[in-house]
């Protein structure tokens, strides 16, 4: 049995990836830093840990999706990452993809 | 808050330097984010501390996602070439190494017990060697590789069906085992050449069980041609690695062989021009082995067969060089009857 879960728990695994992306990106059209972004998408339900987060965060700013800008300015420096241009369109084509992904396998499920 | 230096530390220093000042910064504002929220802005006490930094995961674990994924030193693409390399390259150690030690060990069988050892010795030695400059070579390859982001130019190319190689023709095709020994036997000489030059002549085991050598070539003389001679092997080493990627002769390939037959034609005259790289005493040590004595008949015989051959030498070199260049031309003319 516990070969069952540990299947289901790797494959949830796998579908979760993509979706802590767009979770990501939908939130950063404010800029807000790593911690804040973990605790925004916990409150929607989307639980992601700040040492997969951030390693993200850096790699969607090398992609060119997401700027950051340090800012001194609060009692200790943040790292605050903003959608780019490109970032935003990104994002909205991912939305697009996604509802008719979700259709699709709606689709196949309840025809099954 | 030493614990929590020791921790961004270890994430941090195996990370590229250009982004080590950057994550440090973050990972310090993210783990002080982490024990505000924890405590909600009360004390802060050691097990807090540790509570954070085991929900961060294991230091390593987090390196890694920094890195990325790629923590190859050699890539699955590149795995197949560098094992064919390796085995190549180990197995002329082995077989040439093999080889001097049975001749040294003709020439000095006295030497047994202490002789195995050191041949085993360098045998390892030799190995780890080999192995250490393949794996060194191909990780240079790799790191170059990525690093021009060649590999994902070729990702983002379209692909079609029309560029899949052709069926190769059994009459261009080259057999794998082809280059494949011609590189094994081109570093065995190799080996041979350069470990023990003086023993390239004329063995003669006495019946006293003593061994004596009348060498070919004169060892002072032919050492100093050793660089050049060494780059003539490279080349030829470069040539057969090429046959052996390519699987079939293409025009390039034939090209490229030409090329290669001038300029071992060129290394091998320069050398073989020189006189002074033949043992000038190789008839007198003859002698004085015992094979034959002097003013005998075979002597004679053998006198003739060596001044012939020293002084024609360039002659033999230069056509056998034709005669393989012809092969080649012919080669090319196969391939362009069969388009």
């Amino acid at each position: 049995m516990s070969s069952v879960k540990e299947t289901i728990s790797g494959l949830m695994q796998e579908l979760r990836r993509g979706t802590i992306i767009i979770g990501v990106l939908s939130q950063l059209s404010e800029p807000q830093y790593g911690y804040s972004l973990v605790a925004i998408l916990e409150e929607k339900g989307i639980s992601i840990d700040p040492g997969t987060l951030y390693p993200l965060l850096r790699r969607l700013e090398k992609q060119e999706l997401l700027e950051s800008k340090w800012d001194t300015n609060e009692t200790r420096p943040r790292k605050y990452y903003l959608l780019s241009p490109m970032g935003k369109e990104v994002y909205e084509q991912l939305c697009l993809e996604w509802k008719s992904m979700i259709s699709s396998v709606e689709n196949i499920i309840e025809q099954s | 808050m030493e614990i929590v230096k020791r921790y961004i530390y270890a994430v941090t220093h195996k990370l590229p330097e250009k982004q080590r000042a950057d994550i440090e910064q973050e990972l310090q504002g993210l783990i002080e984010d982490m024990l505000e929220h924890r405590t909600q802005g009360g004390e802060i006490c050691e097990r807090d501390v540790e509570e954070v930094l085991l929900e961060l995961g294991a230091p390593h674990e987090l390196a890694a996602k920094y890195k990325g994924n790629r923590k190859y030193l050699i890539s699955p693409e590149l795995f197949d070439l560098y094992w064919v390399v390796l085995k190549i390259v180990i197995l002329s150690i082995v077989i040439g190494l093999s080889v001097v030690a049975v001749i040294e060990f003709l020439l000095e069988p006295v030497r047994g017990g202490p002789f195995i050892g050191e041949f085993v010795v360098s045998l390892i030695t030799s190995c780890v060697q080999g192995f250490a400059w393949v794996t060194i070579a191909f990780g240079i390859v790799e790191y170059n590789g990525v690093k021009a982001s060649g590999i994902e130019l070729d990702k983002k190319k379209e692909w079609k069906p029309s560029q899949l190689p052709a069926i190769p023709n059994p009459q261009t095709q080259i057999k794998r085992s082809e280059p494949i020994a011609s590189i094994i036997f081109t570093l065995i000489i190799t080996i041979l050449f350069t470990a023990s030059i003086q023993f390239f002549g004329i063995i003669n085991f006495n019946d006293e069980g003593s061994t004596v050598v009348a060498p070919f070539f004169n060892e002072e003389a032919i050492r100093t041609y050793f660089p050049l001679l060494w780059g003539l092997i490279a080349l030829s080493i470069l040539k057969d690695g090429l046959k052996l990627v390519a699987g079939r002769w293409t025009a390039r390939l034939a090209a490229f062989n030409l090329l290669f037959n001038i300029a071992s034609l060129v290394i091998l005259i320069i050398v073989f021009s020189d006189s002074a790289v033949w043992n000038p005493e190789f008839l007198n040590d003859l002698v004085a082995s015992g094979i034959v004595s002097s003013g005998s008949e075979g002597f004679q015989t053998v006198s003739n067969i060596w001044n012939n051959t020293t002084d024609s030498m360039i002659y033999i070199i230069a056509a056998i060089t034709i005669i393989d260049t012809i092969w080649i031309v012919w080669k090319m003319y196969r391939i362009r009857g069969s388009k």
